[in-house]
């Protein structure tokens, strides 16, 4: 699944989210606002915040770049597809605006960019990361709870979590395969 | 074709200050070729080191400029404190920046004060139309009112110049009391080292939303490596869910914990005797008062069992030094608070925690290496003959109150004349409206003041009152003074203009000299531009303003984080109070009638059909100050009323039921928020809401705004507002 960039590196991207060290304060989601321009009224990544159950944390949301996903399974014009690096982005050339991805997302993870007539979502911050760069979101945590994981580098200590099992999925049950994982629980 | 920097690449290049890097924006790796090649045309980003300023907290940031528009702002990773983060506030400054609500060019009122009609004017106009108004009053009858910033010295120097001794701040409606009680008990503020504390204890100062991101990310990495935290607040908030242990005291019961902690400590031997001995003033009449306060007494009065505040107290003790009793910030709460904040303080000296890793410390700031900053050259200040009107400094009054005073003295002076009455005021980016307790009193004396001066970037509440507004730039258009930023170690940081202003919007440093030329004072601002002043400044460390813009910040050289008592703990610690210990008995607060050492006092049990109503912050706004920003309102548009079901049951409210918040003063109309995470008997409320301001668009009549219900409560100790001793009536709307 991994690919051979420009520079010769092999790359399998995750996001890592630890929900211990969250604090719920949605510098995540405006950092992901501000950098991808993304319009008023709508975001690629928000908080659900913690209920008072006392057992969930507060918890990052947004597109989980599933490798078994719905969005791509639907696209009629092949506009969404998965990289070979794991990041689920679209080509904005070849959407039409028939917006079958919106409804298909289990995750809620898409909207409606009504000026670029797409239905738009969180691409990793896909410009930074061929960059070399963190995704906003994981460059601006302010409890450093996210983590940009490379299940392609054996020594990467955030793919080591999604190996051992500490972070997992969300809903796997619905069989998309995210590659958004998340720790929970101390 | 651009070459995509690797991540050492960009911050090397982005430790250059302002120096220019090639990103390559809008690169997909998208199979069709002429869109690919398209996108690879690099745009030319500047990243300008700089201060944020969405709060107060003035994290170091990278201000990306791309085309000449400010495209992100990002932690700067150089500071080791944050690792490159800054909070949502600091992220959306671009949002503050862009927001078509700001004030773009001076503005005369035209209408009736509060009507919010005003006219553009032009600055010579506005600075004319000021200083006629200023040349009728005597120097006493202005006051000036400002958040603390790196802008202060222009305001202030202004206001001194002009002669007045009435220069207030917002802090005697923020941390005014637990300042005051630091001075009182270790001589000066003390500050918390909490990346090594193994035992935090937080008497409801709330990080995860009160946030500076240095504190919030120390005690969240203290918290990974298995520290303990235990949080003590009514409601339920972020914190929970970081804290180990979340107790719900019944509100304004905290002073008893806190006294219970201490007779544990002191009864069980948990105390460390050589640095008590060493360092301490007053522990035999401490002890003494607090025999009775044992944790089954505190657990009548908090509603936390006796062997919590037990365990607690004694798992502190056990981790000593590394075991801290947070002082907290807010501290405008219950009138035991001031002692509350005395007893907080106790707890710390009696664990030894002072000047040691994981324990408070004082900041080890330029003076202490022998050195400051330097200044623009200035005649010596009228002399000031004039007592301030709010009594901060008079003996008899509030004698351990400094320059910032009582901010809620305004509509008193303004309407009693007692001891005189202010005739002009200036807020600079502070909104005594929003701001203070009784606004019906305060429109009553905006309305009477001669004049009423905002100088801000939005049309606040208090603006739509005021004569003229006068449009300062934001943060990211302007440069100010260098900035002192110590903690363990000393360091300075500057705040860089990275993009032009806005309009016709001006920075203080040429707003005060201008205005001051207009009155004939100009002599007091005898510098060219900021660049003079900051070169000034820098002088004394021969230091250019592009050596310190390279990372943002910097630092003497060997300086390194200290702990006076890190490696000796017997080394000499000199407090500056009046033994030079740290008062755990204060001879001073007897001399004032009040009480020596902590002692309990009981809040008021509310009325039958009435709720307590306290008040927080919300993670994504600054106080009064952000909630019309664009992203940060979309984020949170307005507050709700917090409720518990056994209450909001039989008044018949349902959760997202409109409801009537009211007391003798006024009423406010908002939503329910029915749940279990506030305790029965309080309601919440994040504060911040009840704009009025027509200026203010998207936020203006949403919300519950605190300050139109409370009356003005003063803690006779140290002149801090009494924000939380308020009981409402809710009923259904």
């Amino acid at each position: 699944m991994s690919t051979l960039t420009k520079t010769g590196v092999r790359h399998q991207y995750a996001l890592v989210v630890d929900t211990n060290k969250c604090i719920g304060c949605e510098s995540c989601s405006v950092a992901c606002r501000v950098e991808n321009q993304v319009p008023d009224g709508h975001w690629r990544s928000r908080i659900a915040p913690p209920t008072s159950t006392g057992t969930k944390a507060p918890m990052k949301w947004s597109c989980m770049h599933c490798a078994d996903a719905p969005c791509v399974q639907v696209c009629p014009t092949k506009a969404t597809y998965r990289r070979a690096d794991g990041i689920v982005v679209i080509d904005a050339s070849r959407c039409v605006g028939c917006k079958y991805c919106i409804v298909a997302c289990p995750y809620g993870a898409r909207y409606f960019d009504e000026k670029k007539g797409i239905p738009d979502k969180c691409d990793l911050c896909v410009d930074r990361v061929d960059a070399g760069l963190e995704p906003a979101c994981v460059q601006t945590c302010v409890g450093r709870a996210l983590a940009l994981a490379d299940l392609a580098d054996p020594k990467d200590k955030n793919a080591a979590r999604i190996r051992s099992g500490e972070a997992k999925p969300l809903h796997p049950e619905l069989g998309t395969k995210p590659s958004v994982y998340y720790v929970v629980g101390k | 074709m651009a070459i995509a920097p690797n991540r050492r690449t960009f911050l090397q290049v982005a430790a250059a200050g302002t120096a220019v890097v090639a990103l390559p924006v809008g690169v997909r790796e998208l199979g069709t070729p002429p869109a690919a090649a398209a996108a690879e045309t690099p745009v030319k980003e500047k990243v300008v080191t700089s201060i944020c300023e969405m709060c107060t907290s003035f994290c170091p940031i990278l201000v990306r400029v791309r085309d000449g528009k400010v495209v992100r702002i990002e932690g700067n990773p150089k500071e080791k404190s944050t690792q490159g983060a800054i909070c949502a506030r600091g992220n959306a400054g671009i949002s503050l920046l862009e927001d078509p609500d700001r004030i773009r060019t001076p503005l005369i009122r035209v209408g009736k004060r509060g009507e919010g009609k005003f006219r553009k004017a032009s600055w010579e106009e506005a600075y004319r139309y000021i200083a006629d108004r200023l040349a009728k009053i005597r120097p006493e009858e202005l006051g000036v009112g400002r958040r603390p910033s790196a802008t202060d010295a222009f305001l202030l120097t202004f206001a001194k110049a002009f002669g007045t001794p009435n220069i207030f701040n917002h802090e005697s409606s923020c941390p005014l009391g637990r300042n005051v009680a630091m001075n009182v008990t270790f001589g000066s503020g003390v500050n918390v080292d909490y990346s090594k504390v193994d035992y935090l204890v937080s008497f409801g100062r709330n990080h995860m939303e009160s946030i500076s991101v240095p504190q919030a990310q120390g005690i969240v990495g203290s918290q990974v490596r298995g520290a303990r935290y235990v949080y003590l607040d009514p409601r339920r908030s972020p914190a929970q869910t970081v804290a180990t242990t979340w107790l719900q005291p019944l509100p304004g019961t905290d002073l008893a914990f806190a006294l219970a902690m201490l007779q544990v400590l002191i009864a069980d031997d948990l105390y460390d005797h050589d640095f008590v001995k060493r360092y301490t003033h007053g522990f035999d009449e401490l002890a003494k008062a607090v025999l009775e306060y044992t944790p089954e007494w505190a657990a009548t009065m908090t509603g936390i069992p006796a062997a919590t505040i037990r365990e607690v107290a004694r798992d502190f003790g056990g981790a000593k030094p590394r075991a801290v009793a947070d002082p907290g910030w807010f501290s405008a709460t219950y009138l035991n608070d001031f002692q509350l904040r005395r007893a907080i303080l106790a707890i710390n000296a009696l664990v030894g925690n002072l000047e040691v890793p994981g324990g408070l410390f004082f900041k080890k700031d330029l003076k202490g290496y022998g050195t400051e900053l330097g200044n623009w050259k200035k005649p010596a200040f009228p002399k000031v003959t004039a007592e301030r009107v709010d009594g901060a400094g008079v003996p008899g009054r509030f004698p351990l109150v400094s320059e910032g005073g009582l901010c809620q003295a305004l509509p008193e002076s303004v309407l009693t004349g007692k001891p005189y009455a202010l005739k002009a005021y200036i807020a600079h980016r502070f909104d005594p409206y929003a701001a203070i307790p009784d606004q019906p009193r305060m429109i009553e004396a905006f309305k009477k003041l001669d004049l009423l001066v905002s100088v801000d970037v939005y049309m606040s509440d208090t603006g739509a009152y005021a004569d003229v507004i006068l449009p300062e730039c934001t943060y990211l258009e302007r440069t100010d003074p260098v900035t002192e930023a110590s903690g363990l170690a000393p360091k300075i940081r500057l705040r860089q203009q990275a993009v032009p202003p806005q309009g016709d919007a001006r920075p203080s440093w040429r707003i005060y000299k201008e205005l001051a030329e207009a009155m004939g004072l100009g002599k007091y601002f005898a510098y060219k531009d900021i660049d003079e002043i900051v070169a000034a400044q820098l002088a004394p460390f021969g230091l250019t303003a592009a050596q310190l813009a390279k990372n943002g910040q910097w630092a003497p050289p060997g300086a390194k984080p200290t702990y006076l008592r890190g490696t000796d703990p017997t080394m000499p610690v000199k407090l500056k109070t009046a033994s030079g210990k740290i008062e755990l008995f204060s001879a001073k607060l007897a001399e004032m009638g009040f009480e020596p050492v902590p002692r309990y006092t009981a809040p008021a049990v509310p009325p039958k059909g009435t709720f307590r109503m306290i008040q927080g912050k919300s993670a994504v706004h600054t106080n009064s100050a952000t909630q019309n920003v664009p992203v940060l309102h979309e984020l949170r548009p307005d507050n709700e009323l917090w409720i518990h079901p056994a209450q909001a049951t039989p008044l018949g409210i349902k959760d997202g039921d409109g409801v009537i918040v009211r007391t003798t003063l006024g009423e406010q109309r908002g939503r329910a928020k029915v749940t279990q995470d506030v305790l029965e008997g309080t309601v919440f409320t994040y504060h911040g809401w009840g704009r009025i301001s027509p200026g203010l668009t998207r936020v203006k009549g949403k919300g519950i705004g605190l300050n139109a219900l409370m009356p003005v409560v003063t803690d006779p100790i140290s002149g801090s507002l009494i924000m939380r001793e308020t009981f409402v009536e809710v009923v259904k709307s």
